[in-house]
């Protein structure tokens, strides 16, 4: 059953680790968008014995799940998860895809910084720019 | 019917909201978009309710059959409802009520919620403390490196540390400020959020068009 605690960030996390201490669960999982009590949630389940996968695509929480948890989804990974584990052709497709825009990010990148070191890259700029 | 109109309600609004950036609010798009956002508000006012029926049931539930730590429930009802009931009537029938200054609302927020949060977010630096131990050992060459990285980017950060590392040869907090922090530090982080926003994008694109049902629970 699903059951709401509360809308206050701290008052939610006090009653998850009192929960967690009192139950002592055998796996915590921590998916999406996590702020202060990141750390506080991870580091009770640790000390509660919990086996704990987490993923969150916020770059500043990712170091205190890798500390605290024993699997970690980072970035791009918590919404690949779906796709993975559905096997689904389509779903799959859209990471294949995903893939490609970021090899072609990079490309953009490596190029961009080459015409710039030389001196030629004003033009380039100024199309990304104008986008 | 119950996959059918989820999906629909998502694509329309999906659609309408991602299709609405590219013209004025003042079209009949755009009019559309702000009354979505409107719909929003409303939806998520409800969910609101729902969640304090379902503190009311399972806690009510606990105290009726007496279950371990029911006093606390009851605590946790009082303080629902002497938070809430002041807060949403109307501040003309008295001082006391509404949210404004002197209300029973803000004071319990000042002197009691507030001071709560607080004492929360405090316990973190201990919380810090425990994972940066278990993080900084240095059981391996890649360990140790993170444990004097860390050693000396958290030396950096306060201005005795700072002191402390002018006292050496070679200007180190440049060196951290641009190679560490500014270099490998930024160079990562923007790594993970381009390749989040492109999975963002593709879950949106995969919601949008039915593909993704998960969020209904069920494949």
């Amino acid at each position: 059953m699903v059951r709401y605690v509360a809308g206050e960030q701290f008052a939610f996390t006090a009653t998850v680790n009192g929960y967690m201490m009192r139950e002592r669960p055998a796996t915590n999982i921590y998916m999406g968008g996590f702020f202060a009590e990141s750390l506080l949630l991870a580091e009770t389940g640790n000390a509660a014995g919990s086996i704990q996968i987490a993923g969150t695509p916020r770059p500043e929480q990712l170091p205190f799940f890798i500390a605290a948890c024993d699997y970690t989804l980072l970035g791009e990974e918590l919404y690949a998860a779906s796709a993975y584990l559905s096997h689904q052709p389509v779903m799959l497709g859209g990471l294949k895809g995903q893939d490609f825009v970021k090899m072609l990010l990079v490309i953009c990148l490596v190029l961009g910084v080459l015409l710039v070191t030389f001196g030629i890259g004003e033009t380039y700029l100024g199309w990304f720019e104008s986008v | 019917m119950r996959t059918t109109v989820p999906i629909a309600v998502a694509f329309i609004a999906g659609m309408v909201v991602a299709v609405s950036y590219f013209f004025a609010d003042e079209s009949a798009i755009g009019w559309l978009r702000l009354e979505f956002l409107v719909w929003l508000i409303i939806v998520g006012g409800m969910t609101l309710a729902l969640g304090v029926v379902s503190i009311v049931r399972v806690n009510w539930d606990a105290v009726k059959k007496r279950k371990e730590g029911w006093p606390y429930k009851v605590l946790t009802l009082v303080s629902v409802f002497a938070m809430g009931v002041p807060a949403v009537l109307p501040e003309s029938w008295s001082p006391l009520f509404g949210r404004n200054q002197g209300s029973i609302y803000e004071w319990l927020f000042t002197y009691l919620d507030a001071p709560m949060m607080a004492t929360m977010f405090a316990t973190l630096a201990f919380y810090i403390a425990s994972a940066a131990y278990r993080a900084f050992r240095a059981r391996n060459a890649e360990a140790t490196v993170l444990l004097i990285t860390a050693t000396a980017v958290m030396l950096w950060r306060v201005p005795m540390g700072e002191a402390f590392l002018n006292l050496f040869p070679g200007d180190i907090p440049y060196f951290l400020n641009t190679y560490i922090m500014a270099g490998a530090n930024m160079a990562v982080q923007r790594g993970i959020i381009i390749g989040a926003a492109l999975g963002a994008a593709s879950m949106s694109l995969r919601i949008i068009l039915g593909i993704e049902r998960t969020y209904m629970g069920r494949g």
